[in-house]
């Protein structure tokens, strides 16, 4: 079953580039059709795991045994993240069948779109680190273009800076397999982690180099400062649905996770590589709202804000405690929810206005409640305000910082909260004041049209999930979810022997 | 029988309650009630064991202990049967200023009867601290929901006052919890001879006397008056007050203190009398001048108790009892004239005793007893705090009881002075201005009732002084809390036989009056104004010029001057404080100096410009950056 999530969406890929153009609503129903699938087979794999009480489900592509062939490994962590990733996309290819309509070829669209999706899927099911390095690149590759789709001078710019240091990354990434290669003989993770265990001591300054070239590699595709450059200036070119496909969960499928899988489950990583992405985590949390505070634009302020959030994330991650990487995979979830739903919220202002510059948005009097409502809740989600999910994930990492004792971590998270809660207010501000901010400047009353059925479907689905999320971390519901997540992390080696059991 | 102590608190606050949301029957109600606990706290008398423990936070110790002493339960008895007198007299309509909010009023009553049954039977201190804030919430409601104009200015700077001595009380009873151990009232007979003590005594102290209101914290009682309805006054400011405040100064110096000569007290008793009845004395308005007595009749209690001696210290809840029983008829005739007239004014009243006798005669009799002139109740009571005060002379030597001695009774004089003034001017003199008397005539009877029951109890209390009150009620109180009361009089007064004399000299002047006047033989001589100059035409002398030259003599005329500006009302001193703090603290930190959002907001509005400034879109940077971060990363990990 596991290698659905890779043939379904490539499989459909395929089909709608051959007859999306006999019928113009045939990609719009394939494509959703086929990520209702996706939702439903993502779900029974996480019931499979907890019906069966096992701690992976694994796959030999082709019949080979482990460690000669591929194996596809699904473990809680990996199904959540299947979960989370094919539910946002479920939500945000209903929205394209609205919102794309303005773009002229729905069909490349939806292909590219199914691409990324089949990459995204195959980056956490594989169990090897090349497959990984492969999908990682189909994901990238069709984001790349994605981004471009508007094919106007900034889309294109914005593209091929996308382009450029993506590139870097994946070279990256690929020098270091090829290293690994050379001295475990293997690409198999959990074959890996047997082996490089068993390296002499010398080597441990190698190790260490090739795990930094990943995590740099990694940090680029998650957009870590400094390493965030190019996602500026790509989320906001993108069309409405990409970033938020970009935002919610290609930068944490493609960067985090896999950068978990390696520095947790693979490498023997001491407390340095730790405190690496701790700090690094400080660094993006900061740099990131304090960069967003200043935007006007407000598909640039969410992208901001993204790189903000990927550092609670780290800083969650980089404490090393089980409540840590708890905290840390729970405001990942979160976030792709929230920051999804936002970006949605903003595709449907420049649906609806024709801008996403929040000044323009503020002089015209505009009514659209179903948007507002969903930039209301996503903000306040985002801000960490209770009894939404940001405020719990947000909540766990700040507990987690202080019994680690790391006071300046605490306080730094609150800190970046607070700021949060300042920069959506301002979204808020311009959103909803009816009256004109500027001096002198009268309130155009325009006619505007109201964004169709679809989108709204979208935004509410995301916006309830919002309210709901919250109670995953409620003590019977955690158990079941979020704790064997996380302790397929915090157990470090334990992962290897688990592959191996199930082969 | 437990269950009847637990009816006399738990009962009114449901009566309370009831009528606050019934909004009807709350006359009938109330007398009933009342009435009902009158007989109830009556039989309480009769019982042995008054003790009830009901178990609450026993962990700390905390639990509803009712133990009811005989000092408690003569309390309730008169808080009760105030409040069935004064139930029965509100019936009438326009006492009140809005009759809509006469169920407020009834239910606010009920309810603090209840708290104040439950302040008079916990021997707890953290349960009686409890129904004592309650106490001071309800008076703050009182004054909110019925004053009349100004009325959250007045209850916002009561809630202030009562807040700042009760916070006061709070920290005395944790003093004391912490020296005694427990949490349990009883007589401890602590010295004064340590900093801890003679502080909690300083804490329970204040606590005491803000509530019963003597100066400095006074100052909300005439403004309070002046504003709420008369019963409403009577009720909270003559009854539940000085029933309070007394009760607690006398736990305090008799129980939890060692019974000693007190000169502290005895000056802060002397002050209040002399000043608050200098203000009286000018008081316009007739229940201004009430409430400035209110306060100066405090003084004598608290110079009784603070005299440290056990005749002071019976005489002090003697005047205490008096007190209440002739203030509030004071009162009550007030309200009396207020609802025929229309108004409390001395100067537009004049002339009632034709249309109004009985009011006339209780007003007359309880303005006596005020006054202190045998064989009144008042003369005795004070007549036992003078005493008081000269043994503490005896015993001391000092020289601050002879002071106070002669302080208190010039003070008892201006008191006659300053009612006679009332009496003249309400009642025997012409109107100034003549309106239609016509519709003036005699309060209806369950107004009368009680005015003319607690008149009656004035010269009752006072002719048959040893008899009844000082046999019956005060000494069964004194031996309770083990103080001896044998032969505690130094001189020796007979009332009966006084009265008796007393009747048969004015019967003796009236023979010789009548003799004389059968020869027709009398000059007319020019009225004696008591040395002061004549300054009126015609033929009225208005009743408030009486002492009006007083006002304009040096050194007092300066003294009236400060106190029309409030200059004496520590409540505006500390407003003013607190106000000038907090305005130095704005201008410290509400400026741009010490503001740290500003501040805060200006650093991140400076980094963020700077960073944004970097992101230019060049890509060669971008691709730097990057090289340059994993170049410091491995500059650092793998060195």
């Amino acid at each position: 079953m596991l290698p659905l999530f890779v043939i379904l969406p490539l499989f459909s890929a395929f089909i709608i580039s051959i007859f999306g153009r006999v019928n113009k609503y045939f990609g719009d129903i394939f494509a959703n059709f086929t990520n209702i699938l996706l939702v439903f087979i993502s779900f029974l794999t996480l019931y499979l795991l907890n019906i069966n009480d096992l701690s992976a489900i694994t796959y030999n592509v082709g019949g080979w045994r482990l460690p000669i062939g591929i194996t596809l490994v699904v473990d809680y962590y990996s199904a959540l993240m299947l979960i989370i990733i094919n539910l946002v996309s479920f939500f945000v290819s209903v929205y394209s069948i609205s919102y794309m309509e303005k773009y002229t070829d729905k069909t490349k669209y939806y292909v590219l779109f199914m691409l990324m999706l089949s990459g995204m899927n195959g980056v956490v099911i594989s169990g090897d680190l090349f497959n990984i390095f492969v999908f990682l690149e189909v994901a990238s590759i069709s984001s790349y273009s994605l981004v471009a789709f508007g094919v106007e001078s900034e889309e294109l710019e914005a593209a091929f800076k996308y382009l450029v240091l993506g590139t870097i990354a994946s070279s990256l990434i690929l020098l270091s397999i090829a290293i690994i290669y050379s001295y475990a003989s293997s690409l198999n993770l959990a074959h890996i982690a047997l082996i490089i265990n068993r390296l002499p001591v010398e080597k441990v300054l190698l190790t260490k180099f090739v795990i930094i070239l990943l995590i740099v590699g990694f940090c680029i595709k998650s957009a870590v400062v400094p390493f965030h450059s190019w996602l500026p200036d790509a989320h906001p070119s993108a069309p409405a649905p990409i970033s938020a496909m970009l935002s919610g969960i290609l930068i944490k499928t493609l960067g985090i996770y896999t950068m978990t899988r390696i520095i947790f489950n693979v490498f023997f990583v001491g407390e340095d590589i730790f405190k690496l992405v701790y700090w690094l985590g400080i660094v993006s949390m900061l740099a990131g709202v304090i960069i967003a505070l200043y935007q006007l634009d407000y598909k640039r302020l969410l992208a901001y804000s993204s790189i903000s959030h990927v550092g609670y994330i780290l800083l969650g991650i980089g404490l090393g405690t089980p409540l840590g990487i708890l905290g840390g995979i729970f405001h990942l979830l979160n976030h792709s929810v929230i920051k999804s739903l936002l970006f949605l919220t903003s595709g449907s202002l420049e649906y609806s206005l024709g801008t996403r510059d929040l000044l323009k948005i503020s002089q015209t009097n505009q009514r659209l409640p179903i948007t507002k409502f969903a930039m209301l809740i996503g903000s306040l989600s985002i801000s960490g305000v209770p009894p939404f999910n940001g405020f719990w994930s947000k909540l766990i990492i700040i507990i987690a910082c202080v019994q680690s004792k790391k006071l300046f971590a605490g306080f730094v998270a609150i800190l970046v909260s607070v700021l949060t809660l300042s920069v959506f207010i301002k979204v808020l501000k311009y959103g909803f004041y009816k009256k004109s901010l500027i001096e002198g400047q009268e309130q155009k009353s325009i006619e505007v049209k109201d964004v169709p059925f679809w989108m709204k479907f979208s935004m509410l689905g995301l916006a309830l999930l919002c309210v709901f999320m919250g109670i995953l971390i409620f003590p019977n519901i955690r158990d079941v979810l979020l704790v064997p997540a996380s302790d397929i992390l915090a157990r470090g080696y334990e992962y290897s022997k688990i592959v191996f059991m199930n082969k | 029988m437990n269950i009847m102590i637990i009816l006399l608190i738990v009962l009114p606050l449901i009566i309370g309650i009831l009528i606050f949301f019934l909004k009807k029957l709350e006359y009938l109600l109330s007398i009933f009630t009342s009435l009902i606990l009158f007989l109830l706290s009556i039989n309480l008398l009769f019982f042995e064991n008054r003790i009830v423990e009901i178990k609450w936070v026993s962990e700390f110790g905390i639990n509803f202990v009712f133990n009811a002493d005989l000092y408690s339960v003569f309390s309730i008895i008169l808080a009760t049967l105030f409040v069935l007198l004064i139930s029965l007299y509100s019936g009438t309509k326009n006492l009140f200023v809005d009759n809509t909010k006469k169920h407020i009023y009834f239910s606010l009553i009920m309810i603090n009867l209840g708290i104040i049954n439950g302040i008079f039977l916990s021997t707890n201190l953290v349960t009686f601290l409890i129904f004592w804030e309650l106490a001071g919430i309800v008076l703050y409601l009182a004054i909110r929901f019925l004053a009349k104009k100004d009325n959250e200015i007045i209850a916002t700077k009561t809630l202030y006052i009562t807040g700042f001595v009760d916070f006061c009380l709070l920290l005395g009873i944790i003093m004391l919890i912490k020296i005694s151990g427990t949490v349990s009232m009883r007589p401890f007979n602590y010295m004064l001879n340590s900093p801890y003590t003679i502080t909690m005594f300083i804490f329970l102290v204040i606590g005491a006397l803000g509530k019963v209101g003597s100066l400095p914290f006074h100052t909300w009682i005439p403004s309070a008056a002046e504003r709420v309805p008369v019963p409403v006054a009577t009720y909270l400011i003559s009854v539940v007050d000085k029933l309070l405040g007394i009760y607690l100064l006398y736990k305090i110096c008799g129980e939890i203190f060692l019974l000693k000569p007190n000169n502290g007290l005895m000056i802060i008793g002397l002050i209040t009398i002399i000043s608050a009845v200098f203000m009286a004395l000018v008081q316009h308005d007739l229940k201004k001048l009430l409430s400035y007595h209110a306060v100066s009749q405090v003084g004598y209690m608290i110079l009784g108790i603070g005299s440290g001696t056990v005749v002071g210290l019976a005489g002090g809840v003697f005047h205490m009892i008096n007190n209440v029983i002739y203030k509030s008829c004071l009162f009550l005739s007030c309200g009396s004239v207020e609802s025929m007239t229309g108004n409390s004014d001395l100067t537009d009243n004049g002339g009632l005793a034709k249309f109004m006798p009985i009011t006339f005669i209780t007003t007359l009799i309880s303005a006596l007893a005020i006054s202190g002139v045998p064989p009144l109740n008042g003369f005795f009571s004070k007549w036992m705090v003078y005493q008081g005060v000269v043994e503490s002379f005896s015993k001391t030597h000092s020289l601050v009881p002879i002071l106070c001695l002669i302080g208190a009774m010039f003070g008892s004089a201006l008191t006659l002075a300053s009612f006679l003034k009332v009496v003249y001017s309400i009642f025997l003199s012409s109107p100034l201005n003549k309106n239609d008397k016509s519709e003036i005539k005699e309060v209806s009877f369950n107004m009368l009732l009680p005015m003319i029951f607690l008149s009656v109890s004035c010269i009752i209390l006072g002719v048959f002084a040893f008899e009844i009150p000082l046999k019956q009620v005060i000494y069964p109180i004194l031996s309770f809390s083990n103080i001896i009361t044998k032969n505690i009089f130094s001189g020796s007064w007979q009332p009966v036989i006084s009265t008796a004399l007393i009747i048969s000299g004015i019967f003796l002047g009236v023979v010789i009056y009548l003799i004389l006047s059968f020869n027709k033989r009398s000059r007319l001589v020019k009225t004696y104004l008591y040395g002061e100059e004549e300054k009126f035409e015609g033929t009225v002398l208005p009743g408030t010029d009486f002492y009006i030259s007083i006002t304009e003599k040096e050194p007092f005329a300066t003294i009236y001057f400060l106190a029309r500006k409030k200059f004496f009302d520590f409540y505006n001193w500390a407003i003013g404080l607190v106000g000038m703090i907090s305005r130095l603290l704005k201008f410290l930190f509400d400026r741009k100096i010490f503001d740290l959002y500003y501040i805060g907001k200006k650093i991140v509005f400076v980094i963020s410009k700077f960073l944004s400034s970097l992101h230019r879109g060049n890509l060669h940077g971008y691709m730097s950056w990057i090289v340059i971060g994993l170049a410091i990363i491995l500059l650092f990990l793998l060195k």
